[in-house]
């Protein structure tokens, strides 16, 4: 079966609804098609966004400081013609969506508590915290994206393959999780809007409880196999992942920065302060850890006894940046599960590093998020170049709408000018290819993908070495000979997931061959790319490390970050 | 670790084989703090990988995509907690077309309201109209 459309996005998630509203609204004459795993705001990461936004609105502050600090932050290997844009047009997107209907709070911590600038280290720090929670998030786009009757949503499908002659793209094959039938969707413009990767690590922050978080990361392998460019492939942003107690307080690092809490060992030292980035806390935790000073979960604390605040305060805190306002439910089930004790002042919540949270790496994008492949277009995680090598807290949820908005428009201006007729080919390879996993005897997909997590926890984690990364790619190259012949999907057309789970693992083992080589390449520490055999920064390096597709193999090069305003070698 | 198991009864129904939906019982170890989703993930991965639920899973009881019907009551089951020894009767949430076992088709409920979001082929049964989703006061949207 064969679909026509004019734009094609994959991901219904903020980038892509965005995306999808921007082409709408922009060309009316379009037809836009938009896939989505699961049900549009129940499935995604931005729909279990806790909702840090930052943009610039205090009288005092300019696009310009925000455009710096995100530069610092992310140790200048961001492209500057991309955050110019986030700092400029994260506002005006911002407002949109809650002019749309989202909730919006004033969201201030650390060294902003009160909202008042305040200065560190000769610079001056602007308040620019918000709250918009991924629930009403993404109920203001899927309201949006249901006024125009040019936008088809297609839930319960994915994208298993870019249709490219390796110079463009046309389209995808998609399979109907619903149906088990796949079909080709032939489009002028396609715009990778798949999120990110968690899901190949053990611990994430985009997969709770174990459960899926539709974050396995397949938007990078189809990208690359269709002959785009991918930057940066190694800069995983880790943060703490909670161990004990069993349900879920969030980002564990809202507990110090906003209530006070301290970081402590096993033997009950403080083994950090903040104001910290965090991958300057995650390799504190993991040298803890590795010292022996950790738990018999191999976890380190936070400690709220020690915090300055009252348990009242602390109370209101958590509940702050849990948007409890929004999910009631949560704060009974953290009474019930997460202490003994309802006091919060008497918690101590323990924590494994390395719990993946943010990919930085991706898709090489331009400021109209066009990449070297004409016809496919990118915004959001699935992008590399925004964040650099390490993203500031809050800064996704606005490059989410401020890039699928520029996807978007920049999308529909390609597909309009576009008069050639494309030829869609038909789905019989693709179709025996994702059936050959129908087999009698072989492996459960998700036994192997625990192995892969395993080992990118072990060696490719927040501390890495030339040795351990070399020990993670033999083994991820032999977990390709010898288990990706043996993957089984068990029988069933019908919402299959373990077929699901079949059609992603090949593609999570060539990303993890992609993050593990990478992070060979970059011998140097930058960021939340920290290498113990290379600790220090080398300013010969603030360049993208780059991953091709060459004679059907990962090939590895480097290309110039892209330089607007500040030059990195002047800025100390 | 020798708490008593867990027993949940889960509605099965695989449109593209079976006449009628059928009910089977599985026993999951229990562990502290097991939630009822993950107890449906063990049984998906450890007992009977032809099991369908929506596993997606925002781990902060706001998304809703694995809204069940649990006893015969709809709620999150990412927001139940299991005690040793619990019994507990699964079926897909009520008021929508069911896909496969415990998925059902909730753009029928939410997205035709609000516009034309197109429906997929697939739908193929239906519990009764009278258990609407919305007489059940947990449900929010």
């Amino acid at each position: 079966m064969t679909v026509q459309t004019d734009i094609l996005i994959i991901g219904a998630g903020g980038a892509g609804a965005r995306a999808a509203i921007e082409a709408a609204a922009k060309f009316p004459d379009l037809e836009i098609t938009i896939l989505n795993q699961g049900p549009v705001g129940r499935s995604g990461l931005t729909a279990m966004g806790n909702g840090g936004m930052q943009w610039v609105d205090h009288p005092d502050d300019r696009p310009e400081y925000f455009f710096e600090d995100i530069l610092r932050y992310g140790c200048f290997l961001n492209d500057q013609n991309l955050i110019e844009v986030l700092a400029a047009e994260g506002p005006i997107r911002a407002q949109e969506l809650i002019d749309w209907g989202a909730i919006m709070k004033r969201f201030y911590h650390g060294a902003t508590a009160k909202g008042e600038p305040v200065e560190i280290d000769g610079r001056m720090i602007y308040p620019r915290g918000h709250l918009i929670p991924g629930g009403p998030y993404m109920r203001a786009l899927k309201g949006k994206m249901a006024q125009y009757p040019n936008i088809h949503v297609i839930e319960d499908t994915i994208a298993t393959k870019l249709i490219s002659d390796g110079k463009r793209v046309y389209g995808a094959f998609v399979l109907n999780i619903r149906t088990g039938k796949l079909f080709a969707a032939g489009a002028k413009a396609t715009i990778l809007a798949s999120g990110g990767l968690g899901e190949m690590f053990p611990h994430s922050s985009n997969s709770p409880f174990g459960l899926h978080g539709h974050a396995a990361g397949m938007g990078y392998a189809m990208a690359y196999h269709a002959g785009a460019e991918m930057i940066d492939m190694e800069m995983v942003q880790f943060t703490g992942n909670q161990l004990y107690p069993p349900w879920l307080l969030g980002n564990p690092e809202l507990l110090v920065s906003m209530c006070g809490g301290k970081y402590i060992n096993a033997l009950g030292e403080e083994y950090i302060k903040l104001p910290q980035p965090r991958y300057a806390i995650q390799r504190a935790s993991q040298k803890e850890i590795r010292a022996g000073r950790g738990t018999e979960r191999g976890g380190v604390f936070i400690d709220l006894t020690k915090s300055p605040l009252s348990s009242e305060e602390i109370e209101h805190e958590i509940k702050e940046s849990l948007a409890i306002f929004v999910a009631k439910e949560r704060w009974r089930l953290i009474e019930r599960l997460s202490v003994n004790d309802p006091d919060p002042k008497q918690w101590r919540v323990e924590f494994t590093p390395g719990g993946a949270h943010f990919f930085m790496g991706g898709v090489h994008i331009n400021e109209k998020c066009e990449t070297n492949l004409k016809g496919l277009f990118a915004a959001g995680e699935v992008s590399g170049g925004v964040h650099g090598a390490n993203r500031m807290g809050g800064c996704a949820m606005v490059e989410i709408i401020v890039f699928g908005a520029r996807a978007g428009q920049y999308a529909g201006e390609y597909a309009s000018g576009l008069t050639e007729q494309l030829s869609i080919p038909n789905t019989e390879e693709e179709s025996d290819r994702i059936d050959g996993f129908f087999k009698d005897k072989g492996i459960a997909p998700h036994e192997i993908v625990s192995e892969l997590a395993a080992l990118m926890a072990e060696h490719v984690g927040v501390a890495r070495t030339d040795a351990e990364l070399k020990t993670a790619l033999q083994g991820i190259q032999d977990l390709k000979a010898n288990q990706l012949a043996q993957i089984r999907a068990p029988g069933g057309k019908v919402y299959n997931l373990g077929w699901v789970e079949a059609i992603q693992t090949p593609y999570m083992l060539d990303v993890a061959e992609m993050i593990t080589r990478s992070a060979i390449y970059r011998t140097e520490t930058r960021g939340a790319h920290y290498r113990e055999d290379y600790p220090e920064e080398d300013p010969s390096w603030i360049k993208h490390t780059r991953v091709t597709k060459q004679n059907g193999t990962i090939a590895l090069s480097d290309t110039p970050v892209v330089i607007t305003t500040l030059n990195p070698q002047e800025v100390k | 670790m020798n708490e008593a198991p867990v027993t949940v009864k889960i509605f099965r129904f695989d449109p593209s084989v079976d006449q009628t939906p059928d009910y089977k019982t599985y026993e999951v170890p229990w562990t502290e703090g097991l939630l009822l989703l993950t107890a449906i993930k063990y049984i998906r991965d450890h007992i009977d990988e032809t099991l369908a639920y929506r596993d997606y899973c925002c781990g902060c009881t706001w998304c809703m995509s694995c809204l069940m019907s649990v006893d015969g009551k709809g709620i999150r089951t990412c927001s139940k907690v299991l005690e040793p020894g619990d019994t507990v009767l699964v079926e897909p949430m009520r008021g929508y077309p069911v896909i496969k076992d415990l998925v059902v088709d909730f753009g029928v409920g939410v997205s035709t309201e609000e516009g034309h979001f197109q429906r997929m082929e697939g739908t193929v049964w239906k519990k009764s109209k009278s258990d609407s989703p919305n007489s059940d006061s947990e449900i929010s949207e």
